[in-house]
């Protein structure tokens, strides 16, 4: 139940001191020019200082919850609550800082795109999605995690479509908003039919969940709808949509602000509601769906010749795991891979974003070239579960748990061994590339300090990663223990520990190689193999065609739409309606006509029957001689006579 | 005791129309703007003044008026129609103010206008349904002469089939209305004395057979308010309207004058016949979820924003309906809320329709082929663009914005009664979304052309008009609490007669 023990106040200000300083560089941005970005940095700072307050705060109260709750549209003790509300939990403080931390990494590399020529826009979508994940972490109802979200949405729409000049970006701002829209308003409709046939949905509560188990089709639908819609934001197949399309802009800024974020802005309510998505037992599922399209995306992803779709494939192949993880493992291993793959994914796209691959001085810019790719190995490392990383416990914690059923470990195993293949593909693909580099020390640093925060011992306390047995290399006391306090690993992990680690190892190192082997050397093995069924392959890479088919299906339902228009305006109002009422007066002055006819002809042949026997007579009279006068005259008189003298 | 704040808010407009025939231009603008914003002011008072849960007819105002017919002036407000109060309060200040700059026969237009919105705070506020059909046919008049003079090519036409079903419409809610007053002894158009179902139970004799008088009136008031508002398949005289009515017209018609008719709708259904209520539910959710669907397919085959707004504004009467014909709660006190951000969202859509016609000619952003003819304004006109992406947001339901909270009470409340409806309703705010984003993008983003060249920002009047109806739309999108508990009430009150 709700205990409102005090307000987390100074994350609800930061944020919103965050949002509105992103809104006045969106709108005076250009008035100040170099000084947008001080300010968002600035808005970050707060941010963090509001983290680190409530923390102090959190930590001097022994974890105790702190609670914002009002009422917003419809009350909370009522069916159908529409509450607003916010929370600082372990995992809340920890993704917020996260967040903030990744946002302001990102911009110390700002030399990179600060030429962007709409660079406010980019700050102003870089402050409001920072501001929306926040937003969603802390969100306490799934209403105020939709507010987030939409804040996340609207700041990656601001920085894909920055050049809103260009065709190509409108396109693609404008696809990504409707698919991120679809995805929110699946949501938003399970949220709401959840809210319908439930009590209020708190999202610290799953106590107040499991206590009804009444309308259990609604709780179904309701909680499919919300999945379905959440995982929209993620990416994965059959959404890849966007993915496969050619696209213009910084890279890193499209991976953090169009796919990290949104995901990072929709996983809370993922994590929050997996015990009662669980009691509905729709995880297993879910999990078999998410496995499916991880590894149909980095089918699609390996079909890729351009570099900066396949990154874009593989993370949210990485996203669609660590969903499965969710699934099948827990929400441990699903933090662990979602965090682990989404800064190796912005890592690796900033650093070869970094290398110039041509001009005369690339010479001469080598060095910087080494250190660059040497953050993309490292950022292969992070995302594919090399030791030392906090994906390593994801990996083996998933792996440990499916050993349990061969099957699920063994369509895991494939998916793992795929997913790494990828990974460590892009950065072969990147290594061959003969390049210097012009980028500023801020931004090649930048992409180390992501791949930093993605060290296991920041989240796992170990060095390796929960790899090794009774954790001797344990340094500090674990940050996930913290978040996920139900989960103990050390229990199940002793049965099964060589098999999992052995098999942990085994794919890892042979995807490894096998990666190296087709992509790490002179001639791409992989290039060679698919152009040996050109169309199949186009298929792959373009999605499997699934965006060619919505477009066909869209097409069709404008088709529809026009025939509709057309019945109504054209057949309906303009012909058939004239028709049918000239149609009507026509038949009803045609009788009318007829009628009147009869009538006229009837009261013709009456009348004249009514008049023939006096016209007869008048006839008579007016043909007839003196005597017949002279004897109507007489008859009359006598008869007036006979009258009066009766009287 | 008598409040004569309705009053005022009727006598302003009234006064100003009047005033519009003996003032010369420009100080008539200044009289049609003060005395339309006079008469909002007056019921931004009146709102406030009310008192929260409170489901009683609140300042009331009741005065003979025909007395051997039992008719009375009688005015008040509740937790039905306070919104729309705001509503025309905020609405028609703001269309005078879009017509500023009106070349021909200003006066008379903004005369007009001043008279339609006298027209609909009496609609609104009449207790008595003489007195309520009374303003509700003069309601059609303005209307038929705004787009008979300042229409399009096709006005004429336009304005004729405006009328027509207007008055087809009017003669059965007549034909209604007779048969509610002989129904009952003594006769009486009170709605007050015929709430809470005394119509109920009662029948009587045509042709030998025994009809039910509040199920008779109750199609036949239904059938009326179809011809006002835009139902589907009958319609077609709206989407006429859309194409030939000045772009203020357009937006008082589906942004007053259909609210209007749907709170219409909502009062005869729970306050005079909730028996039938009770039977027909079912129906009016069927309406209310094919206007929303058809509206929507037919909306994504558009080519012009007014003709987008005509099929926007179709969808939006479907959720109301829906909402309606929940009879939960919470899903009628969101179709009322709706009533109100449907009026804001459409009015501001068809506002920003208008200021991209007037700059570009025409209100058309693909060409016969489907390819763009307009695009870019984002970076001639960046204000016009945020303004325009609010109100699009707050049409598709994005959190923060008002039509989120109409949108999520109706569907939570219409979904313990109709869920096969809530799910297809859900594909219709999908269709929504492309149908929204493909209209902002064709328009506002990608390189400029030829007609969107020249494209200038809002002016300060034109700042000045759409601020009210975008901060309205955050303002009640982010704080909706003392509106609900305006209405809440009086819903709770008249479900309980449905039940």
């Amino acid at each position: 139940m709700i205990n409102q023990q005090g307000s987390p106040t100074f994350l609800l200000i930061s944020i919103a001191v965050l949002f509105l300083m992103s809104l006045f560089v969106a709108a005076l941005g250009k008035r100040l020019p170099g000084r947008g970005s001080w300010l968002i940095w600035a808005g970050i700072m707060i941010l963090l200082v509001g983290v680190g307050l409530d923390s102090g705060i959190f930590l001097k109260d022994h974890f105790e919850t702190r609670i914002w709750s009002a009422g917003w549209i419809w009350a909370r003790d009522e069916k159908g609550a529409i509450t607003l509300g916010m929370f600082q939990d372990p995992i809340a403080l920890a993704m917020v800082t996260l967040v903030s931390l990744v946002s302001g990494t990102v911009l110390l590399s700002q030399g990179a795109f600060s030429k962007e020529v709409y660079f406010e826009k980019v700050l102003t979508g870089l402050g409001i999605s920072t501001a929306g994940v926040a937003l969603a972490w802390t969100s306490l109802t799934p209403w105020m995690e939709f507010l987030g979200l939409s804040l996340t949405i609207l700041g990656g729409f601001l920085t894909i479509g920055s050049r809103w000049d260009s065709g190509m970006n409108a396109k693609l701002s404008a696809k990504f908003a409707t698919e991120r829209s679809v995805g929110f308003l699946l949501a938003f409709l399970g949220a709401c039919i959840l809210a319908a046939s439930r009590p209020a949905l708190i999202l610290n509560d799953p106590e107040l969940w499991m206590g009804h188990s009444d309308l259990v089709h609604s709780t179904w639908v309701g909680a499919i709808l919300l999945i379905v819609g959440t995982c929209v934001q993620l990416q994965p197949f059959p959404f890849l949509g966007l993915l496969v399309a050619q696209t213009e802009g910084y890279l890193p800024l499209r991976i953090l602000l169009g796919q990290v974020l949104p995901a990072w802005a929709c996983f809370p309510l993922l994590i929050r509601l997996e015990p009662q998505f669980r009691s509905l037992e729709l995880f297993p599922s879910f999990g078999w769906v998410a496995l499916t399209s991880s590894i149909l995306t980095v089918f699609a992803g390996l079909f890729q010749r351009d570099w900066d779709l396949m990154v874009g494939l593989w993370l949210s192949a990485g996203l669609s795991l660590s969903v499965a993880a969710l699934a099948f493992s827990g929400p441990y291993s699903a933090m662990a891979l979602l965090i682990g793959v989404s800064l190796s994914a912005i890592s690796m796209a900033g650093s070869a974003t970094a290398l110039d691959s041509e001009g005369a001085e690339i010479v001469s810019q080598q060095k910087k070239a080494l250190w660059i790719k040497a953050a993309v190995f490292l950022a292969a490392s992070a995302g594919t579960g090399l030791v030392g990383f906090v994906t390593t416990t994801g990996y083996v914690r998933w792996i440990t748990q499916a050993l349990a059923v061969p099957a699920t470990a063994a369509i895991f195993l494939f998916s793992f061994a795929l997913f790494v293949f990828l990974g460590w593909r892009l950065a072969w693909k990147v290594s061959f590339r003969r390049s210097g580099s012009k980028a500023s020390l801020a931004v090649i640093m930048s992409s180390f300090l992501l791949v930093a925060l993605s060290l296991a011992p920041i989240w796992t306390g170990t060095v390796t990663g929960e790899l090794i047995q009774d954790s001797p290399d344990r340094l500090i006391k674990s940050l996930f223990d913290q978040f996920f306090t139900t989960q103990s690993f050390e229990a199940y992990r002793s049965e099964s520990y060589f098999s999992a680690s052995s098999l942990y190892w085994g794919v890892l190192v042979f995807s490894v190689i096998l990666a190296y082997w087709v992509s790490g050397r002179k001639q791409d093995r992989w290039t060679q193999i698919t152009s040996f069924f050109p169309k199949a392959s186009q298929f792959i890479a373009r999605g499997y065609g699934v965006d060619y088919s919505t477009g066909r299906l869209m097409d069709s339902l404008e088709w529809l739409g026009r025939c509709a228009e057309k019945l109504v305006d054209v057949k309906i109002w303009s012909q058939w309606m004239p028709n049918l009422l000239s149609f009507a007066v026509k038949n009803v002055s045609d009788v009318t006509r007829a009628i009147d006819l009869k009538l006229t002809e009837s009261l013709d042949v009456s009348v004249k029957k009514l008049v023939d026997v006096p016209a007869k007579l008048l006839q008579l009279i007016q043909t007839g001689d003196l005597r017949w006068y002279l004897f109507f005259a007489l008859s009359s008189g006598f008869a007036l006579l006979a009258h009066f003298l009766k009287l | 005791m008598n409040h004569h704040l309705i009053s005022l808010t009727l006598v302003f407009p009234l006064i100003g129309a009047l005033l519009q025939t003996v003032v010369q231009v420009p100080r008539s603008r200044w009289i049609a703007l003060a005395s339309s914003l006079a008469a909002s002011i007056c019921a931004v008072i009146l709102i406030v003044s009310m008192q929260n849960q409170n489901a009683d007819l609140q300042m009331t105002e009741l005065l003979p008026w025909v007395g051997s017919y039992a008719i009375s002036y009688d005015m008040a407000v509740d937790g039905l129609n306070a919104l729309l109060m705001i509503l025309i309060a905020i609405l028609f200040p703001v269309l005078i103010a879009s017509e500023w700059d009106q070349k021909v026969g200003v006066r008379g237009m903004q005369g007009l206008l001043l008279v339609l919105q006298a027209s609909l705070f009496g609609a609104a506020c009449a207790q008595d349904l003489f007195l309520q059909f009374f303003f509700w046919g003069v309601s059609a008049l303005p209307l038929y002469f705004l787009v008979g003079i300042w229409g399009g090519e096709g006005r004429e036409k336009a304005a004729f089939k405006t009328m027509v079903a207007g008055s087809l419409g009017d003669a059965l809610i007549f034909s209604a209305l007779i048969l509610i007053y002989y129904s009952l002894d003594p006769h009486t158009f009170s709605l007050r004395e015929l709430a809470g179902g005394k119509l109920a139970g009662k029948e009587f004799n045509f042709l030998g057979f025994e009809l039910s008088v509040s199920h008779v009136a109750f199609m036949l008031m239904s059938a009326g308010l179809s011809l006002r508002a835009p139902i589907w398949p009958l319609h077609g005289w709206f989407t006429e309207v859309s194409q030939e009515a000045p772009s203020s017209v357009f937006v008082a018609l589906c942004a007053g004058v259909v609210p209007v008719s749907l709170y219409l709708f909502s009062r005869y259904c729970y306050v005079l016949f909730p028996d039938a209520l009770g039977s027909a539910y079912k129906w009016i959710v069927g309406v209310g979820i094919l206007n929303l669907f058809v509206g929507g397919i037919c909306a994504m085959a558009q080519r012009g924003l007014r003709r987008l707004l005509a099929f926007i504004c179709l969808s939006e009467v479907g959720l109301v309906l829906m909402g309606i014909g929940s009879l939960n709660p919470v899903g009628v006190v969101g179709s009322v809320y709706q009533q109100l951000m449907m009026g804001l969202g459409l009015a501001g859509f068809g506002l920003f329709s208008g200021i991209i016609a007037d700059r570009t000619g025409s209100s058309w952003f693909m060409d016969e082929n489907r390819e763009r003819v307009l695009g870019g304004i984002v970076t001639r006109a960046p204000v016009v663009a945020v303004i325009s992406g609010l109100i699009v947001a707050s049409l598709m339901g994005f959190p923060g914005f008002g039509g989120f909270v109409g949108h999520a009470l109706i569907i939570i409340g219409s979904y313990s009664i109709h869920p096969l409806t809530v799910i297809i309703s859900g594909g219709a705010l999908v269709l929504a979304s492309y149908y929204l984003f493909t209209m902002y993008r064709l328009i506002f983003l990608g390189g400029v052309n030829e007609r969107s060249a020249g494209f200038e920002d809002l002016t300060l009047r034109e700042r000045a008009y759409m601020l009210p109806v975008v901060l309205s739309l955050l303002f009640f999108g982010l704080y909706p609490k003392p509106l609900i508990e305006l209405i809440r009430p009086t819903v709770l009150t008249v479900l309980s007669a449905v039940k």
